[in-house]
C-alpha cells in the first residue's frame, strides 16, 4: 500500500501535496512557491527558519498578540516588548509545536507565558499576595465581589481594556487567564506556582476591582 | 451565583478575546534583532563521512583501474592481431624452451618408478642435445635467452608471413570505451527528509569493462566487431533519515523502517562494444533488484551508450553522440501518473590531446508521457523540476559542459517552469563550487533546464 505522505508537512493526509512517500518525488515545492496559507506549511517552513514564513507569521497574528499582551501588561510599551519576546521564543521552539491544538491558539499560550515573565522579570515587588489573604476574603461579603453581565453589556471593548490594564498585576494575570483564556484556577496554580486558594482569592478581588472602577467612572450604575 | 459569575467570565472572554492592537513594522525589526544569530551546527554525520571516503576511494579506483584494464584490452586486441599467426611457430617455440621443465618432470619420473617410456627417453635426449648446444655456444639457457629467441621468432614471423603494418596503440578510438559514466552515486537527496544511497556499482562497472568478462570478445580494430560483457556486481544502498518526523503515523514510521536498514543487492550488468565501419558505439545495462521493502522490484540503468562517429578524424578528435539514460520509470503521485524518460544526447570534442580535455555538450530530454487527465488540488503550489543531477556525484574524467532541457507535459506538472542555469566547478574528488542562477520564466508546455558543468581531471 502507498504511504500518501506529504513530505513537506510531514502529515499523511494532506490536502495540497499528495505524493506518494514510497515513489521519489520528482516535483518538490519551492520554499518560495509554499502556499503559507496553509497552517502546515507555514509551520514548517518556519521551522526551517524561513524569512518570509516568519514574516508571514508576524503578519498575520502580530495584531492579536500584541492584544494578548496588552492584556496582561501595563503599557503598550510593555505589550510591544513582551509580544516581540514572544515571537522570538516562537521561532525558536516552533519546532516543537505538536499541532494538537491550533496555531493561535498556541502561539496564545506563548504570548501569555512570555508576558507573565516579562512582567516577573521587571517586577521587583511580590506578584500574588500571600494565602492570608485568602482567610480575609472568605470574610467579606460575596455580593461585593459581583458584577452584572447586564451592567457591563453596554461597555466597550476600549473602556474594558482601560479599567482592566488598571487592575493590581496580580489581579489582572489571574483575571485574564482565568476569565479571557478559560484556565482553571488549577492550571492557573500550576503555571504560576500559586495556590488554587489565591488564584480564586486573587480573582474576586479583581472582580471587585473591576465593578468599583466601572462604578467610579459611571460606567455602570449603583 | 455561579450562573451569573459564568455569564460575566462569557462576556469578557467576547469582548476581549479577538481583540487587536495594530502591530508596526517597527516590532518586526526589533524582533529581527532579537533573534539570535544561531551558528550552524556541525555535528559529525558519520554517514556523510562514510559516503565521502567510500566515494573518493572508489572513484580513485574507478579513475585509474579501469583505465588500465581497457589498456590492456586494447593491447590484447592490438596484439590479436599479429598472433594470430604466431600460433604455429610459438608451438615449436615453446617445445624448446620448456626444455628445462621437461627434464626436472622426467627425473623426478625415474626417481619415483625407476622405468623409463620411449617419450621421456626421447624428450631427455631432445634436452640433452640441447644442453650440449647450449654448452657448445658458451651460454646459460636462462629465460633471456628464451625471450629474445621467442621476439625474434615473432618479428620474424610477421615480417615475412604477413607484411602487414601493426596497428598504432596511440590514441585510438578505444580510448572512447573508458568508463566516462555515473560511477558512483551518492545521493543526499533531501535536505528534511534525507537519505543516502550508495549506488556502488563501481565494481560491476569494473568488471563490464574487463576482459575477463567477455562473453564475446573481437579485436575492435577489426572493420567490424562486436565485443560483449556481463558481470554481476553488488549495488550497495544505505538511507539514513535526517530529521524524524512529529507525525505518530503509524504508516510512515513503517516506511522510515522499510528503508533505513542497509541493503545489499545484486546488479546484473551487460554492455556490448561494438564498431560498424567508421561508427563505434557502446552501451551498457545495469538491472538491479529489489533490496529493500520500499524499493521497486528492478531498478535499470542504460549507461555508457555512446556512439561515435568518425573516430580517426584528424581535425576533431572524436564526435559523439551520448545516450545516457539513469533513471527511466513509472512516477506517479496522487496528482498525476506519468512516465519519466530523461535523455542524455550530447557530443564531445577533445579539444586538447595532449592533456586529454574534452569538451562535452548535451541535452537531456525530459518526456512525462500519460497522465490521469485531471488534476486533483488545483489549489497546489506551483512544482519545478526539482530532480536534477545537482545533488548527485557525476564523475567525468573530462572537462564537461552539459544542456539539460525538459519538454513534454509540463504544464499539467506545472504553471511555471523555473529554468535553472547552474554554474558548477567540480574536482575530481568532489564539488567544490556551485552557484545556480534560476530564471522564472512563465512557459506554459515546456521548460529549460541548462545547467553548465566544469570539470577539471582526468
Amino acid at each position: 500500500m502507498p504511504v500518501d505522505y506529504c513530505r513537506p508537512c510531514k502529515t499523511l493526509k494532506c490536502l495540497f501535496l499528495k505524493i506518494d512517500a514510497t515513489k521519489e518525488v520528482l516535483f518538490r515545492p519551492m520554499s518560495k512557491d509554499l502556499n503559507l496559507d496553509n497552517e502546515e506549511f507555514l509551520i514548517e517552513a518556519c521551522i526551517n527558519q524561513d524569512p518570509k514564513a516568519q514574516k508571514y507569521l508576524f503578519d498575520k497574528y502580530a495584531s492579536r498578540m500584541l492584544g494578548v499582551c496588552s492584556r496582561y501588561c501595563r503599557n503598550l510599551d510593555d505589550a510591544r516588548d513582551a509580544m516581540q519576546d514572544g515571537y522570538v521564543k516562537i521561532f525558536s521552539i516552533i519546532s516543537k509545536f505538536n499541532r494538537q491544538s491550533k496555531l493561535e491558539t498556541w502561539m496564545t499560550r506563548v504570548m501569555m507565558n512570555t508576558a507573565i515573565d516579562h512582567y516577573k522579570k521587571e517586577s521587583k515587588f511580590v506578584l500574588f499576595e500571600s494565602g492570608e489573604d485568602v482567610l480575609k476574603y472568605k470574610k467579606d461579603t460575596e455580593e461585593d465581589y459581583i458584577l452584572l453581565a447586564e451592567e457591563i453589556e453596554d461597555i466597550s471593548q476600549e473602556q474594558m481594556l482601560k479599567v482592566i490594564s488598571e487592575l493590581p498585576d496580580g489581579y489582572r494575570v489571574v483575571f485574564n487567564m482565568y476569565a479571557i483564556e478559560g484556565l482553571s484556577h488549577r492550571d492557573i496554580s500550576n503555571h504560576l506556582g500559586i495556590s488554587e486558594g489565591t488564584s480564586k482569592s486573587q480573582l474576586a478581588r479583581a472582580k471587585k476591582y473591576l465593578r468599583d472602577k466601572f462604578l467610579e467612572k459611571g460606567l455602570i450604575g449603583r | 451565583m455561579e450562573d451569573k459569575e459564568r455569564n460575566i467570565e462569557d462576556l469578557f472572554r467576547r469582548k476581549l478575546e479577538g481583540f487587536e492592537i495594530k502591530a508596526t513594522e517597527a516590532d518586526w525589526d526589533a524582533i529581527m534583532g532579537k533573534m539570535p544569530m544561531v551558528p550552524a551546527k556541525r555535528r559529525f554525520v558519520w554517514w556523510y563521512w562514510l559516503s565521502g571516503i567510500t566515494g573518493v576511494l572508489v572513484a580513485l579506483f574507478m579513475i585509474f583501474k579501469p583505465m588500465n584494464s581497457f589498456q590492456t584490452l586494447t593491447y590484447t586486441n592490438q596484439k590479436s592481431v599479429v598472433s594470430e599467426p604466431l600460433r604455429k611457430t610459438s608451438k615449436k617455440v615453446e617445445s624448446a624452451s620448456n626444455k628445462h621443465n621437461l627434464k626436472n618432470q622426467t627425473k623426478e619420473k625415474i626417481d619415483k618408478s625407476g622405468n623409463l617410456t620411449k617419450r621421456l627417453q626421447s624428450s631427455r635426449k631432445a634436452v640433452s642435445g640441447n644442453q650440449s648446444n647450449a654448452k657448445s655456444t658458451g651460454k646459460q639457457d636462462n629465460g633471456r635467452n628464451r625471450r629474445n629467441h621467442y621476439k625474434a621468432e615473432i618479428e620474424k614471423s610477421d615480417v615475412s608471413n604477413h607484411k602487414t603494418n601493426i596497428p598504432k596503440i596511440v590514441d585510438s578510438p578505444v580510448e572512447i570505451a573508458k568508463p566516462e559514466i555515473l560511477i558512483l552515486d551518492i545521493s543526499p537527496r533531501r535536505p528534511k527528509f534525507d537519505w543516502l544511497t550508495f549506488d556502488v556499482m563501481a565494481l560491476n562497472l569494473i568488471a563490464l569493462n574487463h576482459p575477463a568478462f567477455a562473453l564475446k570478445k573481437e579485436p575492435i580494430d577489426k572493420p567490424n566487431s562486436m565485443n560483449l560483457n556481463f558481470a554481476v556486481g553488488p549495488y550497495i544502498s544505505l538511507n539514513r533519515y535526517k530529521q524524524e518526523t512529529t507525525s505518530k503515523d503509524a504508516d510512515y514510521d513503517k516506511y522510515r523502517k522499510g528503508t533505513e536498514k542497509p541493503a545489499i543487492m545484486p546488479d546484473i550488468g551487460v554492455k556490448i562494444t561494438g564498431k560498424y565501419q567508421n561508427l563505434i558505439f557502446n552501451s551498457g545495462l545495469i538491472l538491479g533488484f529489489k533490496g529493500q521493502q520500499t524499493a521497486g522490484l528492478v531498478n535499470h540503468r542504460i549507461y555508457d551508450s555512446v556512439p561515435v562517429f568518425n573516430p580517426d578524424s584528424v581535425l576533431i578528435d572524436y564526435f559523439r553522440f551520448n545516450y545516457r539514460d539513469t533513471s527511466t520509470r513509472l512516477r506517479e503521485n496522487n496528482r498525476y501518473s506519468y512516465f519519466e524518460i530523461p535523455l542524455n544526447i550530447g557530443y564531445s570534442v577533445r579539444v586538447n590531446k595532449k592533456n586529454n580535455i574534452s569538451l562535452t555538450g548535451g541535452a537531456t530530454l525530459s518526456m512525462l508521457i500519460g497522465s490521469k487527465g485531471k488534476i486533483i488540488a488545483p489549489n497546489a503550489p506551483n512544482y519545478t523540476l526539482a530532480e536534477n543531477d545537482n545533488t548527485d556525484l557525476f564523475f567525468y574524467n573530462r572537462m564537461l559542459t552539459s544542456w539539460q532541457a525538459a519538454i513534454g507535459h509540463t504544464y499539467q506538472l506545472t504553471e511555471t517552469i523555473t529554468w535553472n542555469t547552474n554554474i558548477q566547478y567540480r574536482s575530481t574528488l568532489g564539488n567544490i563550487y556551485s552557484k545556480n542562477y534560476p530564471v522564472k520564466m512563465n512557459w506554459n508546455n515546456m521548460g529549460i533546464n541548462t545547467s553548465l558543468t566544469f570539470k577539471i581531471g582526468r
